[in-house]
């Protein structure tokens, strides 16, 4: 069931408290690593646009929502049981299989924080970019920049890991004005890594990633003072495989099946779960497992949580504002695919016993969503409207993002071609409670023509 | 064959090794027409410069394009989607000092010189003739444009790179002024922004500047020797902001504002070129001087406004 979120406070109430207490992070058994709190609680703390917004009512979606809003305190938790900090940027998904192969580590992205100003309806984050006089017309992840000077997101890490290269041109920016807070800091180390891209000949981009990886394995070998094995990384890999498996599974069940188990919110937080594991890897593999079970069972009952009659959709590029998704889905349609641009920490890490696990996940490393082609990525979108039969693609979009700028019309094109679905792109403006009138009406328009 | 580049990383003096004619292409004029793979939001510089392509203000069979930005890197699909007969070779260009993406660089340039030619030894030779004599020029290009106003210099390097014309110094004027010194950096800079250097120089001189078209383009000597050397001074030694960590660009800028004494800096970025817009303010911080952020799109509607604002800067 999807509920408001005053009938979710409503909800939690009658959760019991042996519930409540069960679930706790990083494995502790304190009271302060308890993550399930009332949704009240994040609102409270700022989180406006949750009011806005509709939610799976289960326990284990709430969970999931609990878990990640929990983060922050979650991170500087980690810092005071002694672990090392790694803050990764840049590369979305290549890294954290080895980060999470040291025992002591916590990796996550700051990158995921441009949500922030948009779940609370808040412009101090954008203000604090002006005030640095970062551009306007710029991606909104020039927020994170602000993150890192405000220090309340998350404690000082103990290295930053910024990748670079055949990626956007606005995070390349943003991450070198992050390394001008650092560079003169003796106590966070700031590695640069390179991205490169897909090209045809692929052995190079191999051997590039996979000494970036070796690389990045020793220096975090010293942070930790934790010697690195080879059998480490492949376990840390089979973790990571394990999770990415499962959110496959969880994908495909949801995209195909004939009712909608479980809404687009939910399904967008659970793909950006690749990432990072919100930063808590074992954690989260225990909210993912229960949400696939949960999932299993809807559709075993014929349980859905929208109208049997929506329409099929793809989502292309994640929107900055999650109440595009609840929009869409009241208005008649139902997302049962994605192309997030984050495919590189969706794909299985091919180890195997003949294979060096850096060149594995180098290889899979590949797969990214943007270092490559725009048709290669439309090839991602038109593999998704095939697989769940979609009736239309929209693709959210960020003014003066540099990928936006020159990729939107020709995965317009090349969609419409191999698919012959309607595409429809819109622009996701600042943070706002309301969707402005004119876009209102054009997805309207589109929603009528599936 | 006749072979189109316009990024300063572009390996000139291999190119002609490899008995191709490159061509630089510093648009000279604004065209409205541009291709609808662009979005409104896409780079002034690079819309325009399709434009100029697509009504033939130059003649060539290829282009050479490397991969700085993510314009750049997106251009050649475009390209190759709106014109036709057009050969493009992309080569990647890596944003940090890795080497190991030196290492990919490198192959990449392999794999394009064994296009043209397969000895090596023979390309070699060639291409320390082909510094040595490029060195050469651009020593003596420099020694006359050093005495120029900037708009003179734009233009004379701006032939130099298009039809390797080195003037007579006897028929160039040595300029002299009194005014307040600046210096000008930002986008890739063409004769459709020199309108903006002109309303500059009513205030200030441009006494120095980093521009890849003006300045940056002759301030540095590859040194005379074997290919992958070379090609690790384009890697390693030129300035560019692009690059991560983008230190190398700022020591360059501090030793121009020490050497020219200068109090105040203008930053001209393209509507949408994150690589400049972001810096002002480490601008600022880093050299210590009072910086000046003008934008523009080509369009003339903002020259006015743009005018104002330089003389404010010239009045604070």
């Amino acid at each position: 069931m999807r509920v408001d979120f005053f009938t979710w406070n409503e909800i939690f109430q009658n959760i019991p408290e042996r519930i409540i207490k069960r679930y706790k992070y990083y494995e502790r058994k304190e009271e302060w690593a308890r993550y399930l709190s009332p949704p009240q609680t994040f609102a409270i703390y700022g989180m406006r646009h949750l009011m806005s917004l509709k939610f799976d009512s289960s326990l284990e979606c709430l969970r999931l929502w609990g878990f990640i809003f929990n983060e922050t305190e979650r991170l500087f938790r980690a810092k005071q049981i002694n672990k090392k900090i790694i803050a990764v940027m840049g590369d979305l998904g290549g890294i954290p299989p080895i980060i999470y192969s040291f025992k002591s580590l916590i990796g996550f992205y700051p990158d995921c924080l441009w949500w922030q100003p948009f779940f609370s309806e808040n412009y101090n984050l954008f203000e604090v970019t002006g005030k640095a006089s970062f551009p306007e017309t710029s991606c909104y992840s020039r927020v994170i920049y602000a993150t890192f000077l405000k220090k309340a997101y998350f404690p000082k890490p103990d290295l930053i890991i910024a990748s670079t290269g055949a990626s956007c041109d606005d995070y390349s920016c943003v991450m070198q004005k992050v390394y001008n807070l650092f560079y003169k800091d003796k106590k966070t180390e700031f590695i640069w890594l390179e991205i490169p891209p897909r090209k045809e000949k692929r052995e190079s981009a191999i051997k590039l990633l996979k000494e970036n990886y070796q690389r990045l394995a020793k220096i975090l070998s010293e942070i930790t003072q934790e010697k690195f094995t080879i059998e480490k990384l492949i376990s840390g890999i089979k973790r990571v495989n394990l999770i990415r498996r499962n959110y496959q599974r969880l994908k495909e069940l949801v995209g195909k099946s004939e009712i909608a188990p479980l809404g687009s919110l939910e399904m967008l937080l659970l793909e950006f779960g690749n990432l990072h594991f919100y930063s808590d890897i074992l954690e989260w593999q225990k909210i993912l497992l229960g949400i696939l079970n949960l999932v299993r069972k809807r559709i075993k009952d014929n349980e859905g949580v929208l109208n049997k009659e929506n329409k099929k959709i793809i989502w292309a590029t994640p929107p900055a504002d999650p109440l595009y998704l609840i929009y869409f889905e009241d208005n008649g349609t139902r997302i049962v695919g994605s192309e997030y641009i984050i495919h590189q920490a969706l794909e299985i890490i091919p180890i195997n016993k003949n294979k060096d696990p850096f060149t594995a996940l180098a290889e899979s490393y590949l797969s990214a969503s943007l270092i490559g082609k725009t048709k290669e990525r439309a090839y991602l979108i038109i593999n998704e409207v095939k697989k769940y039969q979609a009736k239309g693609v929209v693709i959210s979009q960020v003014f003066g993002a540099s990928h936006c700028a020159y990729e939107t019309e020709i995965l317009k094109e090349e969609i419409e071609e191999k698919t012959k679905v309607p595409v429809l792109i819109i622009d996701i403006p600042l943070p706002s409670s309301e969707i402005p009138l004119q876009t209102k009406t054009r997805i309207n328009a589109f929603i009528e023509n599936l | 064959m006749r072979i189109g580049y316009f990024c300063l990383y572009t390996p000139i003096e291999l190119l002609k090794a490899l008995s191709l004619k490159p061509i630089r292409l510093i648009p000279s004029q604004k065209f409205d027409l541009t291709s609808r793979y662009f979005r409104y939001d896409a780079c002034p510089f690079l819309k325009n410069l399709f434009s100029n392509l697509i009504n033939k203000s130059w003649e060539f069979d290829a282009i050479f394009l490397l991969s700085l930005c993510d314009g750049q890197r997106r251009l050649g699909e475009i390209l190759q989607k709106e014109i036709n007969n057009l050969k493009i070779y992309e080569i990647y260009f890596p944003r940090t000092y890795n080497l190991t993406a030196f290492q990919f660089y490198y192959e990449e340039i392999l794999d394009f010189i064994k296009l043209f030619e397969r000895d090596l030894n023979l390309i070699n030779k060639r291409l320390k003739e082909e510094i040595k004599i490029l060195n050469e020029k651009k020593r003596k290009l420099l020694e006359i444009v050093n005495n120029l106003n900037f708009l003179k210099k734009a233009e004379v390097v701006k032939k130099f790179w298009e039809i390797g014309d080195i003037p007579e110094n006897k028929f160039l004027e040595p300029f002299a002024s009194k005014k307040e010194k600046v210096l000008f950096l930002g986008s890739y800079f063409t004769p459709v922004d020199w309108s903006i250097a002109e309303r500059i120089e009513k205030y200030f001189t441009i006494v120095a500047d980093s521009f890849c078209t003006v300045s940056r383009g002759i301030d540095f000597y590859p040194p005379i020797s074997n290919l992958k050397d070379y090609l690790f001074f384009y890697f390693s030694k030129i300035p560019c902001i692009l690059r991560r960590p983008n230190k190398i660009f700022y020591n360059y800028l501090k030793k121009k504002i020490d050497k020219y004494q200068i109090n105040k800096i203008i930053l001209y970025a393209l509507k949408f070129c994150d690589a400049f817009s972001f810096e002002k303010e480490s601008l600022k911080n880093y050299l210590k001087r009072p910086t000046l952020l003008i934008e523009s799109d080509y369009s003339s509607d903002t020259t006015l406004q743009m005018e104002t604002r330089i003389g404010a800067f010239y009045e604070s």
